[in-house]
Order: structure tokens, then sequence, then C-alpha cells
């Protein structure tokens, strides 16, 4: 399957060529969950804290879906 | 140690020595707790009786880095219950270095009387007369008194704000380039300061006389340790000097949790225009700065200076609070223009998110469209002027509220929310509704804990375990809060083990106890408590830890969550 996904903070500057509009494509295995995006992206959970998936915050261990949209933020602190 | 004691109706000033009933407190702790002791909670906020504390933390003034947050304290007129609102820059760590515990300003002077507070690298306080200084604004403020008095001072102050006692008035705290533009914007302990007739204190950074600490070397090296952790953790050492505090806008627009038209939508639409990577590439192509230092000893450097298409100085620090109230609860999405509006705020001194609020009820009332900056900015000027539409702004979303006959007021006990949409993510519910501060964000910040994919069980839309994780972030911020230290400091504590324990070190190193991991969790208890208690007093009951009633009732976008933590388990919070 196929998804698409959109890197924010200083994330972007690990992906060479990374197009900010449109983001990037990334083909994983059927039943690919959050975790596994992040690892096939080599992005630690020190460097990748919150995914949101079509508008939902996801935790780690939720599945993925063909055509998917995810947004990858560092992990946040403060207020 | 000691106690300054300010008598503005007598113009007295005494130095005692700090009570042994309040040694070991510092910064949120002190003031809290001093307060309850010694203010009648029924009292008028702007009267005689009120006191203004203005407490540096326990380890301000030493060579620690980023421990320049100032506690101020007193009774608040936005809320009617106690306040603390501690804010940065230079004059926490001057006072430090002057050995002052606390400045205890008592009494109310003649009305329209007015006086600046001098403090000189002596330790000498004076208080000068300073009509001439009526109505002016902070910056030409500072000037007049960096011209008077020299640069090399810290200095708090108010705006004509403070003088016409809003209770959205901040008090403006000077950043290491001398600009008066951070801000003890909450509750509007602004007010305060004007009914008491003190426009301004002044103290100096040429301070030689800390407190002696207890154990110099295990404590030069647990700073070593402490500061090293706070360099290299990901958060404060690379990621908050690229993009600041405006972080925030993704991930809390993502989550559906960014509060906008005036809290009826949780995704402002556009949110990429004011994000901090737009923020942060908008100030490199102009020649602004981002990793700006804006408090002393500060080796993160979240701040920043937004400039205009010419390069000119708006304003420093555009922070995301700041976007968030100004811009997306005002449907404002022009950086340009909630940069002038944080400018207009810091000028006037009132609290850009009280402020920014006020103006979206208004708004949301029909009284200006949604997305108007060039109404949003007019307001401001009339706030300035002291018009009666002005005064209604500058006293905040309730004021406003009633005046339209508007019913959606985003606060809990009167203040303003923060930029988390309480029904996007349950736990900062709680946090709003039970804080003793009222609704205040950083007295227990569990939007991280919420959001991660990573380590958390906690669902932001559901309201299990919110009310466990708000309970154990208030406690360990009213502790941290009695500290000094930037709360941006605190990620390296809580996720480098070895940094916890430089932490403990410090603090046990100060004060020639050693304390443990429960001790510090007993002074937060104990901080809250008192804090508790004098709200109590004041008439602030459990029936007042409730958010706004639409909460409650109307669901918001994208989610359709309204506040699902109930009455009960919102009491559960605080049962100790």
């Amino acid at each position: 399957m196929n998804v698409r996904v959109k890197l924010f903070g200083l994330l972007p500057r690990r992906f060479p060529g990374y197009d900010s509009e449109k983001g990037m494509e990334v083909d994983l295995p059927p039943g690919a969950k959050v975790k596994d995006l992040l690892a096939r992206l080599g992005i630690s959970k020190e460097e990748g804290g919150i995914i949101a998936v079509e508008g939902m915050v996801q935790k780690a261990e939720a599945e993925l879906r063909d055509g998917s949209v995810l947004h990858v933020f560092h992990p946040i602190v403060g207020g | 140690m000691k106690f300054l004691r300010v008598n503005m109706t007598e113009k007295s000033i005494k130095a005692e020595a700090v009570p042994q009933a309040y040694r070991g407190l510092g910064g949120r702790g002190l003031t809290s707790i001093v307060i309850n002791a010694e203010v009648p909670p029924s009292c008028d906020p702007l009267g005689p009786e009120n006191k203004l504390i203005c407490a540096p933390g326990l380890l301000s003034g030493t060579t620690l880095i980023n421990t320049s947050r100032i506690s101020i304290g007193a009774k608040s007129p936005l809320t009617g219950g106690i306040k603390e609102s501690n804010v940065g820059g230079t004059i926490s760590a001057a006072l430090g270095r002057l050995g002052i515990t606390a400045i205890i300003v008592e009494g109310k002077a003649a009305q329209g009387e007015l006086y600046v507070l001098k403090i000189d690298e002596n330790g000498e306080a004076a208080l000068l007369p300073a009509q001439g200084l009526k109505g002016m604004r902070t910056y030409a403020l500072v000037k007049t008194l960096q011209k008077d008095y020299g640069e090399k001072n810290g200095i708090l102050c108010i705006g004509p704000a403070g003088e016409y006692q809003l209770a959205s008035a901040s008090i403006q705290s000077t950043d290491v380039d001398g600009r008066p533009c951070r801000a003890a914007g909450r509750g509007g302990l602004g007010a305060v300061m004007g009914s008491k007739g003190l426009k301004a204190l002044i103290v100096s950074q040429g301070g030689k006389n800390p407190d002696a600490l207890a154990d110099p070397e295990a404590y030069r090296q647990a700073a070593i340790v402490f500061a090293k952790a706070v360099k290299e953790h990901p958060f404060s050492g690379q990621l908050m000097p690229a993009l600041g505090t405006s972080m925030l806008v993704g991930p809390i627009n993502a989550a559906g949790a960014f509060p906008s038209f005036n809290a009826t939508q949780g995704v402002l639409e556009g949110w990429e225009k004011v994000s901090g990577e737009k923020l942060a590439e908008t100030i490199k192509a102009r020649g602004g700065k981002s990793g700006h230092m804006g408090c002393s000893q500060c080796i993160i450097r979240c701040s920043n200076e937004f400039v205009d298409t010419k390069g000119k100085y708006v304003t420093a620090a555009l922070e995301y609070e700041t976007v968030w109230a100004c811009g997306g609860m005002t449907g404002i999405t022009d950086l340009d223009a909630i940069a002038r509006m944080d400018f207009l705020c810091d000028d006037i001194g009132v609290d850009t998110m009280n402020t920014g609020v006020a103006i979206a009820v208004a708004m949301d009332a029909g009284y200006k469209p949604f997305g108007d900056a060039q109404a949003a900015v007019e307001l401001l000027e009339e706030v300035a002027k002291g018009t009666e539409i002005g005064r209604i702004i500058g006293n905040g979303p309730v004021a406003v509220g009633k005046h339209f006959k508007h019913h959606r007021v985003p606060v809990a006990k009167n203040q303003s929310i923060a930029a988390y949409d309480p029904r996007g993510i349950q736990g900062m519910a709680v946090t709003y509704a039970t804080s003793p501060m009222g609704a205040d964000h950083t007295a227990g910040w569990v939007v991280g804990q919420n959001l991660a994919a990573f380590g958390g069980k906690l669902d932001p839309l559901s309201p299990t375990g919110q009310v466990e994780a708000s309970r154990a972030a208030q406690i360990a911020t009213a502790a941290f809060d009695s500290t000094g230290l930037c709360q941006f400091a605190a990620t390296a504590a809580n996720d480098v083990p070895a940094a916890g324990q430089a932490l403990l070190t410090l603090l046990s190193a100060k004060l020639g106890t050693a304390l443990t991991p429960e001790d510090v969790t007993a002074l937060g208890v104990r901080v809250i408590k008192a804090e508790r208690e004098f709200n109590r007093k004041a008439g602030l009951t459990n029936q007042a830890d409730r958010l706004a009633q639409f909460f409650y009732e109307e669901p918001l976008p994208p989610h359709g969550k309204t506040v699902l933590v109930s009455d009960q388990e919102m009491d559960r919070t605080f049962d100790f």
C-alpha cells in the first residue's frame, strides 16, 4: 500500500528534495502500523512523536490504510 | 535572604530577614504561601489590603542556566482568587544577585500619585515620584527609565492598561536587549500594580551579593550536568531555537484542538500561514532573528525578533499562545497583523491571551467581522485610550460577553483558556477548570502525553485518566515554578535521569538539606493547598472549578466532542 507523508519541524531537512507542499509517498506492506512507517523512514520516537492520520492523532500501534495522509511532528513539550 | 516591604500608603521601605516559616521557598511557592498568610481573602484586589509580591525563584541569581523566571503574585482582579504569573527577562537574576528573596508591595498611594521603585547595585531601595511617567506606554517608558537610571537594570513596569486598572493588565518585563516584551500577563496583576501607584520596578543588574550556597562545589558540578542535558536534548537544544514555541501550531491543529473563530472550530483553516515553520521562514527571509536570547543566562533561546518587510523591528518573541489568541481565535491568519497586535499588547500592557480572546468574543458577538485585522488593531488602540469599548476589551472576555450579551466566552474562573481546546484534549479541561489560577495552560500541561504516539495511553478525546494526569502535572509544576527555572528546561530534567538527579542536587546544595523526589512533590502539594485554601476563603469553592457552560454543550469540530469530564471527576483532582 501507499501512504502520503507530510513532515514538520526539522524533519524535512532529513530528506533531500522533500517537497513541503506535496509531502512524499511511501510504500508499505499491507497492515503496516504507524511505528512501521517511522521505522521505514528512519525517524526515531525521540524525533517523531506525534502522528496524525486524516486529522486524528494516532498511537504507534495504529494500522495504516492505503491512501492515508499522515502528518509527522516532533514530540512536543512546553506551553 | 531578605524581604523588602514597600508600603505605598506610607512611602516606607523596610528590609527584614526572611521569617523562618518562609525559609526554603522561592518563586510561586513563596508568593502563594505569603499571600495565603497575609492577604485577607475577601479584600478588594485593587484596594490597600492586597499585596503584590515579586519573588525570584529559589535558584535565580546563581550560576545555573535558565533560572530567570520571577513569580509575581497577588489576589487577582480577574479571577477573584490567588494568582501567580511568572515571567522571564533579566530582573529575577538581578534580584537574586542582590540576595533579595521577595519584594512585598503593600498599601496604596493616594489616587493620581505615581512612583517608581529603584534598587541599586548595593540593594538600596528608594521610592521616587514619577508623575511625569503617567500614561506612558511601556516601550517609551523603559527608554526613559534607561536614560534616567542607566541601561544595566532589569525593569518590571505597567502601561496605560495597568494605570486604568483593567482586569487583563499585564506587568511587562525587560529582556536582555532592554525591551519590555516579556509579560507576566495573566490575571490582571498590572492592575494591582497600577492600583498601588507603582509604575515601574527598576533593579540594578550589578548586584554581587547573592545568598550563599550551602555546598558550592556540589552545586557547580550539578549545574554543569544540568546545562549539558538541556543543550543536548533535541527539544531544548535544537527544536526550540529553530522554531520557538510556535512549533506547536502544526501538531495542535493536526489534533483538531486549536480553538479558532472563538472556539467554534478545532482547526484553523490556513494554519500553515501562521505555523512555527512559516514564522521562522519569514523571519529568516526578512533578516530578523530566530534562536534569540530573551532571558538572562538562557541557553535554549526560544525567543525571536519579528521584523517587517523592510527588516524593521516589530516585536520580540512572537509566541505560540499569542499567534493563537490574536490569530486563531480572531480568524486572522496574517503574521504581520498578529505581530502588530503582539507589540501593541506589550506596549499598552495587556495580556495577549485574555485580550486576543476578548476581541474574538466581540467578533463572535457580531461587533466586528472575524478576520478583520484592522478592527483588531483599532480595538487595541481603544484600550490604550481608555474609551468605553477599550475598557470593556481590556477587562477581558467575560466583560465583553456581558456587554454584548454573548454566551460563548471561553474561560474558567474568568480567565481565558489557552491554545488547546478542552474538548479536543480533555486533560486540559481538568487543568483549566481546577487550577487555582483559573484557565492556565502552564499550570498543568498535559498536551504532550495526550498526543504522543509512543509511551502514553491517554486518548485526548476521552476523559479516562485525565484527572490523574492533570493532578500530577499541576503538583510538579507548582514545585518547579518555585525554582526560577524555565519550564522548557524541565524537559531535560524529566527525560534524562542524570539531569533530574542534578536538579535535586542543585536544590539540596542551595538549601543545605538532602532533598528527595518526594520532598519536591510535597512542596508542590503544599503550594496548591495554600492556593486552594485562599480561594475557598475568597469564595471560590469546587463550584468554581468548572469551565464555561458552552464547553459542555457545544461540540467542537472536527471531532464533535464536548467536555466529557464530569463535575465529580473534576472534584477528585485535589481530593487531598
